[in-house]
């Protein structure tokens, strides 16, 4: 079969903010020190867009809640993508409750609020295999309405931390979220390179009165490319992955 | 061709029949000497830019010196510092400091920042993405930031130095082609002066224009 190894005289599959300013210096044939700092300034910008609207840097928090069925979230947390528990090697996705009151009240500093358990519509709780549908036992699942949960949750994003209440294995939530990644080791995909490129490029002179419009409009559009461009690598799939879902969702049953 | 060199060849040539009239013969050696420097300053600034407007620094570059400075402490100020001991030529965006970089190692250059930009820059990321050292001009002090490698003591910083700060023996670079446009602008300077004596003396009253 020869040799199985990737090739160790390749780059790396990832890259940094420090390259594409380097690109960027390279195209405006601008090598002085003067201009790196601000040329980073906007990239950063830029990268946070992208991170937030087009390519999500997605990190992963297991995190225990507290007995006021609390957690704080993390520190460069932006936006939920789910929140579950662990279940055989899967992530079980919870329920949001919009009703869930808010509750931030505290003493010495520790949250006052406690959890609500839910004791009737729970498939996880053990021992519940029907429901009680105007006053008729109906020993199946059939007829029960959707959106119950073992556990439910509401982000309080302003306090910034969620709720829960219900019934938590080990007290312990997955937490899958989007974040911007700007750290000291932000690193990122090649695809990502171009769109923070002709992003540096158009927002360095959209405001410069000098510039004409035209210029403008021009790098605005090579910009709006270069995020569909992006967005057209991020959500592309194979034809098996394609087949495999298809396939799923199919079954042989009567035609309605 | 060297600074005195330099000198000498345009007295020679205000002396000479090539110098209008009006001025020929007139200046000392010292005057001469001052004009030359404004010349010489005007002449980098030009340079410096046209070098904004092309992004061709390779001229600037061949007007800096090097120098090895050693890293120091002010401890009033917590800041690192050096001392750049000549005297440079003020350009835009600080441009008369070429570089300043680790001794021994130019491709790692630091950036440059203006003093007030530091704490836009900070509140912007800058620093947590990217931990190269950066660098702003106060006076005849180049202030480092944090960034700077502990272990290093050793800077190279290249600048561009005012004609005055220049030794007798240093050679002056003069840009092809443009050896006849300084000597035109030495006989620029005087004839300005002999048209607007004001510009070049003040004597301090309050009605002179």
């Amino acid at each position: 079969m020869g040799n199985q190894s990737t090739p160790s005289n390749q780059v790396s599959g990832l890259t940094d903010l420090s390259y594409v300013i380097a690109e960027v210096q390279n195209e405006l044939n601008d090598y002085s020190p003067t201009q790196r700092q601000r040329l980073l300034g906007l990239g950063i910008s830029i990268l946070r867009d992208i991170r937030i609207y087009n390519q999500a840097s997605i990190q992963v928090a297991y995190i225990t809640v507290n007995e006021a069925g609390v957690v704080e979230l993390p520190r460069d947390y932006i936006d939920y993508i789910q929140i579950g528990v662990k279940d055989h090697g899967q992530l079980r996705a919870l329920t949001l409750d919009e009703n869930m009151l808010i509750d931030r009240s505290e003493s010495c500093a520790e949250p006052t609020r406690e959890m609500t358990h839910y004791n009737n519509d729970n498939f996880y709780n053990g021992g519940f295999f029907g429901l009680y549908n105007n006053g008729i036992f109906t020993p199946t699942y059939y007829g029960l309405g959707g959106g119950r949960n073992s556990a439910y949750y509401k982000v309080d994003k302003t306090a910034n931390r969620i709720q829960f209440d219900g019934r938590l294995v080990n007290q312990e939530v997955v937490l899958l979220y989007k974040s911007t990644g700007i750290s000291p080791n932000t690193a990122f995909g090649w695809e990502v390179v171009n769109p923070i490129k002709s992003g540096i490029h158009y927002k360095r002179i959209e405001f410069d009165l000098t510039v004409s419009m035209n210029m403008k409009a021009l790098l605005k559009e090579e910009y709006n490319e270069e995020i569909k461009k992006l967005r057209a690598f991020t959500q592309k799939f194979t034809l098996t992955e394609y087949m495999d879902v298809y396939r799923r969702k199919k079954k042989q049953t009567q035609k309605q | 061709m060297t600074r005195d060199q330099f000198v000498e060849l345009i007295r020679r040539n205000l002396q000479g029949s090539d110098a209008p009239a009006a001025i020929r013969g007139k200046y000392s050696e010292r005057e001469i000497q001052l004009y030359s420097e404004m010349a010489y300053n005007d002449m980098v600034s030009m340079l410096g830019e046209e070098a904004n407007k092309t992004k061709d620094y390779s001229l600037m570059d061949s007007f800096g010196k090097a120098y090895k400075r050693i890293i120091k402490y002010d401890s009033e100020r917590d800041e690192k510092y050096l001392d750049i001991e000549v005297q440079i030529v003020p350009l835009r965006d600080n441009a008369g400091v070429r570089l300043v970089s680790p001794y021994k190692d130019q491709s790692a250059s630091f950036d440059y920042r203006d003093n007030t930009s530091r704490s836009v820059f900070d509140t912007l990321l800058v620093n947590v993405v990217d931990n190269t050292p950066t660098y702003y001009v106060e006076s005849q002090r180049i202030y480092l930031d944090d960034n700077v490698n502990k272990d290093l003591t050793t800077i190279m910083i290249k600048v561009i130095p005012l004609f005055s700060a220049l030794k007798s023996e240093d050679e002056i670079l003069i840009p092809g082609g443009e050896n006849g446009q300084v000597f035109q602008r030495v006989i620029e300077l005087i004839q300005n002066k002999e048209r607007h004596p004001q510009m070049y003396n003040n004597s301090g009253s309050s009605k002179q224009i």
